[in-house]
């Protein structure tokens, strides 16, 4: 659901459907991964407070903006649009020499 | 390519190909990218550039054409026209011609017959298909061809903006026939621009829905029977003041794809084109708000991204089959620049009195002593 998002380690982001790029911050970044890598988005807080010295209630409401955040720039709106359309047609972008 | 040479004839001469519209202001003609996409294919392909003005910088690039003929303005006639690619092609055998800008190619389509009996290959839409892309037909294609587009009337009679509210949802593109956009928030709006381009450029003015979103440009190249050789989608990421991009990278979006396949297919289109793509922020779908009847001048991004239409183009004029590319990849980036050539006086000077320049018979810059002796 998240294959046309492409996210460097530097935490530059490359929508290829849409074609618009992102900064983000060193969490932020943290938190994209984790959803790419299937991680629930409930899931999401407890990841970051294992990985950041960050409380459970802060790291909770960082993570619902964040998703907040995300749907509000539409990266995810069209999730399921791939799974309707012609599954011959190859789409691989890898624009930063594969690094996902 | 193929295994065989590709730029030889068959009587060993250099496969030679005429290309057009050789400015390269800040808002460039197509034709110094199209010449280098052709040269990324073919290094050994002798090129002749068809210039309009001896100012065309596209004439004194290195490594650009071999040979630039001074051609006369598309106005003054098929005949006139036909006269001089004669004597080119009697000094200069080419084998396909690529014109790349819009006003030319009426004139050139008059010609594409003789141009055949000529050995000389095109691979241009037909009269047909030029009048079917013209802005104050988009409506019908839509309704006559069911291809997506913003609901629109073509005005020549300043009457009727009054009921234009009856058939449009209020804000409104107004389009010049040829040039020109603004957005118009009611008929008084409407009224101004139309005074405006009706002035500028005449009549009609083309007013359409406004659709909200992301712009998205693709260059496609169609087989003239419902199939698409090839197509490179792009967004902008930077413009000039007159809009056009002056950087992008590619997108890889299947709906798109889709849109542009059934789009091609839909108007059986046969050569180059750049389609202008809404995707509306409303989530509605995709809208075809322009077709631009030849390469753009951002078109040497599909050989970055691996898709050479220029080249393909060619090799369809040639009469060579070329198989369907697959979509291209996203993440494809350009950014234009401009610099300062320094060209040869000689140069120059052989393009304004002779109106023909041979670069193949070297020359170097040049001072006014070395022209005048």
């Amino acid at each position: 659901m998240y294959e046309h998002l492409a996210l460097s380690d530097n935490g530059f982001l490359f929508d290829t459907r849409s074609g618009a790029t992102y900064s983000l911050s060193r969490t932020g970044t943290f938190l994209l991964r984790e959803l790419m890598r299937g991680t629930h988005p409930s899931d999401l807080a407890a990841r970051l407070t294992d990985a950041f010295e960050v409380d459970l209630p802060a790291a909770a409401r960082d993570c619902e903006q964040f998703l907040f955040r995300v749907k509000d720039l539409a990266l995810l709106d069209e999730a399921s649009d791939d799974d309707d359309d012609d599954p011959g047609s190859p789409r691989a972008a890898e624009p930063f020499g594969g690094v996902r | 390519m193929s295994g065989r040479d590709d730029s030889r004839r068959a009587d060993g001469r250099p496969l030679t190909v005429a290309v057009t519209g050789l400015n390269a202001t800040d808002n460039p003609g197509p034709g110094v990218p199209v010449i280098r996409a052709i040269r990324a294919a073919c290094p050994d392909c002798r090129i002749v550039g068809l210039a309009y003005d001896a100012l065309d910088p596209g004439n004194y690039m290195d490594g650009i054409a071999d040979d630039v003929w001074l051609m006369p303005y598309p106005s003054q006639g098929a005949g006139v026209l036909e006269e001089r690619l004669r004597a080119i092609h009697a000094t200069t055998p080419l084998d396909a011609v690529i014109p790349t800008l819009d006003s030319e190619l009426p004139t050139y389509l008059k010609l594409v017959d003789r141009l055949r009996d000529l050995g000389i290959g095109t691979f241009l839409p037909t009269a047909d298909m030029l009048r079917l892309r013209g802005k104050d037909r988009l409506d019908a294609l839509r309704t006559e061809l069911g291809v997506s587009t913003p609901r629109g009337v073509a005005l020549t009679d300043p009457a009727a903006i009054g009921k234009l509210d009856e058939e449009l949802d209020f804000p409104v593109m107004v389009k010049g026939q040829f040039y020109d956009a603004a957005i118009a928030y009611s008929p008084m709006d409407v009224h101004a621009h139309f005074e405006r381009f009706r002035a500028k450029w005449g009549v009609p003015v083309i007013v359409q829905e406004f659709v909200a979103g992301e712009e998205y440009d693709v260059v496609a190249l169609g087989d003239g029977e419902g199939g698409l050789v090839g197509s490179v989608a792009m967004r902008k990421m930077q413009l000039t003041d007159k809009g056009k991009a002056w950087g992008g990278v590619t997108v890889a979006d299947r709906k798109l794809d889709a849109f542009v396949r059934d789009t091609m297919a839909k108007l059986r289109w046969r050569g180059p084109c750049e389609l202008e793509v809404m995707k509306a922020s409303d989530g509605s779908g995709l809208y075809l708000i322009e077709i631009n009847p030849r390469f753009p001048a951002w078109v040497y991004l599909s050989v970055g991204a691996g898709r050479n239409l220029p080249w393909a183009a060619v090799q369809l004029a040639l009469g060579e089959h070329v198989a369907p590319m697959p979509p291209a990849p996203a993440g494809v980036m350009f950014l234009r620049h401009s610099f300062d050539q320094i060209c040869s006086l000689a140069d120059y000077s052989a393009l304004t009195t002779l109106g023909e320049l041979h670069h193949a018979a070297a020359s170097s810059p040049a001072t006014a002593e070395e022209v005048a002796r």
